[in-house]
């Protein structure tokens, strides 16, 4: 049979013509986007609603550490609560597990007495072979009316003993 | 509540946006295929995702993982295909919401990658579900893709959604740190931390606190400007320059990529459907394939269920042979 315009399959049908949303559509898309809002503000992070909180906090320092043996080898800082948990969004918001402890909180520099108290804990009950470590703290904020970078270094002999 | 904004949700359009977008979405979903469950430990910290009300043992059992995950698999190409809609949308969008909800139930850092693909894919299901029939109508008569099937409301809800997460973001920064979050300091000490090394904006950034100042209101500003959008169609596309140049920016800065928030930003505030009808009307004048096929043959019932469903440019015609 040859081909005409009759057994043709795309022959120009009607197009589909929907109706005005139901009352039902109606009030479904207008609950959702309440939720959406008030979720979001109210949990900040609710997954999938969120406040998109990267970035939100106003950091004028931060701290960077060091754990040394006494053979100068560097150690995790993981084992002495140092390590960084930060990576842009408020520490646990939206994780269903809290990060592990640290003394290290983006934005403020504990002092010199506290870091060295919690460098002894950690040191005498995870690192008994250890007599004592060489922390490194270096702070980073600015240094000028420009520039950020090293405002401060300190280096603490922690002794097991809190010494 | 504009009258332009009101005329929008009442028009309803052809559907290039909605079914690219959903096909993109449901394309990148088979990344979830290369998750793992995390296996973090630590205190449990509540609520962080719709089904924290679960218990323990359901949020991080590896089993029902692997099983959500194959579920969005099936669903994922059952939906793109259009088939056993509306329930292959709405188990798709529950898998979806379940798989990455149990990753961040198991995490103690996460990314805001996939918040948006989720919320855009749950009003999308509300399409199918509300216009089940008429999709159906519109595939059996081979009309999908003239038809204006796509509802209004759908675009503004999804539109207003993408928004409204832009928008918070501002929101974020000023509930938490005020008007002085914009003062160069922050973004300087995020950059020093974690920025790309090889970026020239960064370069510049960290040697000019102006600058910083600067790109930090530039940021404020677009991210609060993103729900003006949707009331006032005229600045869309402006607004929506803006925030994909936000996210260049962040990649290059931090190399963070938020490819699928930009590719929604990109597929929302931009006008499309013009631009795809008057993509038809070019390839309706100037491209043809006439296929003739025999009536009983499988190509014949292979390209009648395929065609109405990716012959977006309508170049094709099918031309049925009768059996000798």
């Amino acid at each position: 049979m040859p081909v005409n315009e009759e057994n043709m399959a795309q022959a120009i049908p009607e197009a589909v013509v929907i109706l005005p949303p139901s009352r039902l559509a109606k009030a479904f898309a207008v609950g959702f986007a309440i939720c959406n809002i008030v979720l979001s503000i109210a949990y900040r992070d609710l997954y999938p609603f969120t406040i998109a909180p990267m970035f939100c906090d106003n950091p004028r320092l931060y701290c960077d550490y060091q754990v040394l043996d006494p053979q100068g080898g560097q150690l995790p800082l993981g084992d002495f609560q140092l390590q960084r948990n930060y990576d842009g969004n408020p520490l646990g918001l939206g994780a269903g597990v809290r990060p592990p402890p640290s003394l290290d909180m983006f934005g403020t520099v504990p002092d010199e007495a506290a870091l060295i108290a919690h460098v002894a804990h950690a040191l005498a009950t995870r690192f008994p072979e250890h007599r004592y470590v060489d922390v490194v703290q270096t702070v980073i904020g600015p240094v000028n009316e420009n520039r950020v970078g090293v405002i401060k270094e300190l280096r603490v002999r922690v002794n097991a003993d809190g010494t | 509540m504009g009258p332009e904004f009101r005329d929008e949700i009442h028009s309803n359009i052809k559907p290039y946006v909605g079914q690219f977008v959903l096909w993109a979405l449901l394309l990148h979903e088979m990344v979830l295929l290369r998750w793992d469950l995390p296996q973090t430990e630590g205190l449990r910290s509540n609520p962080a995702t719709v089904l924290s009300f679960l218990p323990v043992e359901v949020l991080t059992s590896p089993l029902l993982f692997q099983i959500f995950r194959w579920i969005l698999v099936v669903t994922g190409i059952l939906w793109s295909l259009q088939l056993l809609v509306p329930f292959s949308s709405w188990v798709c969008v529950f898998s979806y919401t379940a798989t990455v909800a149990m990753i961040f139930e198991n995490s103690y850092q996460i990314s805001h990658t996939k918040n948006l693909a989720n919320i855009v894919l749950f009003v999308h299901a509300m399409w199918y579900h509300f216009h089940a029939s008429d999709i159906r109508r519109a595939l059996a008569s081979n009309t999908f893709w003239v038809s204006r099937i796509y509802p209004g409301w759908t675009y503004c809800l999804s539109l207003f959604c993408i928004a409204i997460y832009h928008s918070n973001a501002a929101l974020a920064k000023i509930l938490e740190s005020g008007f002085h979050w914009p003062n160069g300091i922050s973004l300087q000490l995020w950059i020093h931390l974690m920025g790309r090394e090889n970026s020239l904006a960064n370069t510049l950034l960290l040697s000019d606190r102006s600058t910083a100042t600067m790109i930090q209101w530039a940021v404020l500003c677009v991210e609060a400007s993103a729900i003006m959008a949707v009331f006032l169609p005229r600045f869309r596309v402006a607004i929506g320059v803006a925030l994909l140049v936000l996210y260049i920016g962040i990649a290059d800065s931090f190399g963070f990529s938020f490819l699928l928030n930009a590719f929604l930003v990109a597929a929302f505030y931009f006008p499309w459907t013009r631009i795809m009808e008057r993509a038809c009307e070019i390839a309706e004048r100037h491209v043809k394939f006439n296929l003739i096929v025999a009536r009983s043959s499988r190509l014949a019932l292979l390209l009648g269920f395929v065609l109405p469903r990716f012959d977006v440019l309508r170049v094709t015609k099918l031309s049925i042979e009768e059996d000798r």
